[in-house]
């Protein structure tokens, strides 16, 4: 089954009442939004909130046989995944003093912590393996945002050169940690 | 959109720096929910960021393992292979003297040899950048000095500008940090020019302000949710300004940059009449690259003096002086 007909079948099933299915649409999209959310919250813990509000929000209407195109049904969940990702981030512009550390006590999984300690260092010793000069590709380009340009121009390289440094870079970690 | 564009274009990049135009933030999500391959990229690029964030000032100093190394004397990778083609270069070049095939003298005409010499060392040097003689007479000699000698001169307050790391009486502070990028011990010729500075993990906004040499402040951001900022009124030209940015993290504690023992951040702006003379020959003379990297570079805008010598074609009679004086630029600062 192709991807549009996995999307209209998930949402026929929905709106039918079949409880299966809201599983299935967790499973299907809970790992994407929440990786989009992560990397602009930059809050592990209030972005697994941000997509628990996504899905609330999107079954609530699925159910109630709201979305007209089952076929859109990637875009839809986007779009409500893109709407509360604003809005948290309007909110913590207009309310920046949160009492953080409280939520974070209460909420806060010690073997997601033990987990994602692991992997965090995990990800720092590949890293660490790479030479100096690709590390500095990375840094350059993921942390402070330079373009290619600029960062050949910083390493006097060619542009070239850099996008396949970069590329081998990435693809080796994330071979190594990508979940595919 | 599909994942073509999406490498091509860096949008992931774009995407964690939040960057990304609102229609192309839709259509890149959209795509991320349906591609596994995006998806898995997406959290790897996130992994890097993470990693590599709180590790950058170590990064950045530090170097190539030493290819060889005997005693005292270590020699990295770069260099070595360096070394290996100069060698190579010099023997081709000392066979093809002694068999004919090259002949003793020629190429650019520059006489570098000579030393201190500020004036074009042949007429044929002098015919070959005409729109040299375009520029006022006070500022040929210059031009002259760095296309003979391989070394630019920049302008004497430009050490102020850079300023001088401060000396922490005890050790050092933990905690977050990050840095502002540019403009950073430079001059500037937009009034309004680009401010940028590194993401801080955990930053949930920025503020800026622009100071005065009396540290007064003259102009501030509202909050920001990116990384850059142009002052929203025109800087004086010919002012000495210093900045620096705040973040202002999620427990609502606060990070600055530039912070103690760092130099603080300042810049220039370019006095009217000197942006009028550079702009006016730079319609002129567009394509030249080379005398407009090395004006740019004399006058202070490090930046584009960079640019124009990064313009140099390859296969150009100035290119390998462009690459001495590009090395010259980046090692000044």
């Amino acid at each position: 089954m192709d991807a549009i007909s996995t999307a209209v079948s998930l949402a026929e099933r929905i709106k039918a009442g079949d409880s299966a299915a809201e599983g299935e649409l967790f499973s299907t999209y809970g790992r994407g939004i929440l990786a989009l959310a992560r990397v602009r919250i930059r809050n592990f813990e209030a972005a697994k909130d941000l997509t628990q509000d996504v899905f609330t929000a999107a079954l609530k209407e699925l159910r109630a046989g709201k979305l007209r195109e089952c076929e859109k049904l990637s875009a839809y969940i986007a779009g409500i995944a893109h709407n509360l990702i604003n809005n948290f981030l309007k909110k913590q512009f207009k309310r920046p003093e949160c009492p953080l550390d409280e939520t974070e006590l209460a909420t806060s999984n010690p073997v997601h912590e033990h987990e994602s300690a692991d992997h965090r260092r995990q990800v720092r010793r590949e890293i660490g393996t790479l030479r100096i000069v690709d590390q500095k590709i990375l840094l350059w380009s993921f942390v402070d945002g330079l373009p290619l340009a600029e960062i050949a121009a910083r390493l006097g390289m060619s542009h070239n050169s850099v996008r396949t440094r970069k590329s081998r870079a990435v693809r080796k970690l994330k071979k190594k940690f990508g979940r595919v | 959109m599909d994942c073509e564009q999406i490498a091509r274009d860096e949008l992931v990049e774009k995407y964690l720096q939040g960057r990304l135009e609102p229609a192309l933030e839709s259509d890149f999500q959209v795509h991320v929910l349906e591609c596994p391959e995006c998806l898995a990229l997406l959290e790897t690029c996130e992994d890097i960021r993470d990693d590599l964030a709180p590790q950058a000032a170590a990064i950045e100093q530090k170097s190539e393992k030493p290819f060889w190394s005997l005693g005292g004397l270590v020699v990295p990778r770069r260099t070595a292979a360096l070394a290996g083609l100069a060698c190579l270069a010099v023997m081709v070049f000392a066979v093809g003297v002694r068999t004919g095939w090259i002949p003793g003298r020629g190429g650019h005409g520059t006489d570098i040899s000579k030393g201190g010499t500020v004036q074009p060392a042949s007429g044929g040097l002098a015919a070959a950048f005409p729109e040299i003689a375009a520029l006022p007479s006070a500022e040929q000699p210059g031009i002259w000095k760095a296309i003979n000698s391989g070394n630019i001169s920049y302008p004497s307050d430009l050490s102020d500008l850079r300023g001088k790391p401060g000396t922490l009486l005890g050790e050092s502070p933990e905690g977050a940090s990050f840095r502002v990028l540019e403009p950073v011990g430079e001059v500037v010729i937009d009034q309004r020019p680009l401010l940028r500075w590194q993401p801080l993990a955990g930053a949930v906004r920025y503020s800026l302000t622009i100071f005065d040499t009396n540290a007064n402040p003259v102009q501030a951001s509202s909050p920001l949710h990116f990384t850059q900022w142009k002052p929203t009124h025109k800087l004086e030209r010919g002012q000495v300004y210093q900045w620096q940015v705040t973040a202002v993290m999620s427990d609502g504690k606060s990070v600055i940059a530039p912070s103690f023992p760092s130099p603080k951040a300042k810049f220039r702006v370019m006095d009217q009449a000197k942006a009028d003379e550079l702009e006016q020959f730079r319609q002129a003379h567009p394509e030249s690259h080379l005398v407009l990297g090395i004006l740019y570079a004399e006058a202070g805008l490090l930046k584009d003096g960079e640019h124009e010598l990064e313009n140099v074609p390859a296969n150009s009679r100035d290119f390998a002086l462009a690459q001495q004086l590009l090395r010259s630029i980046r090692e000044s600062r």
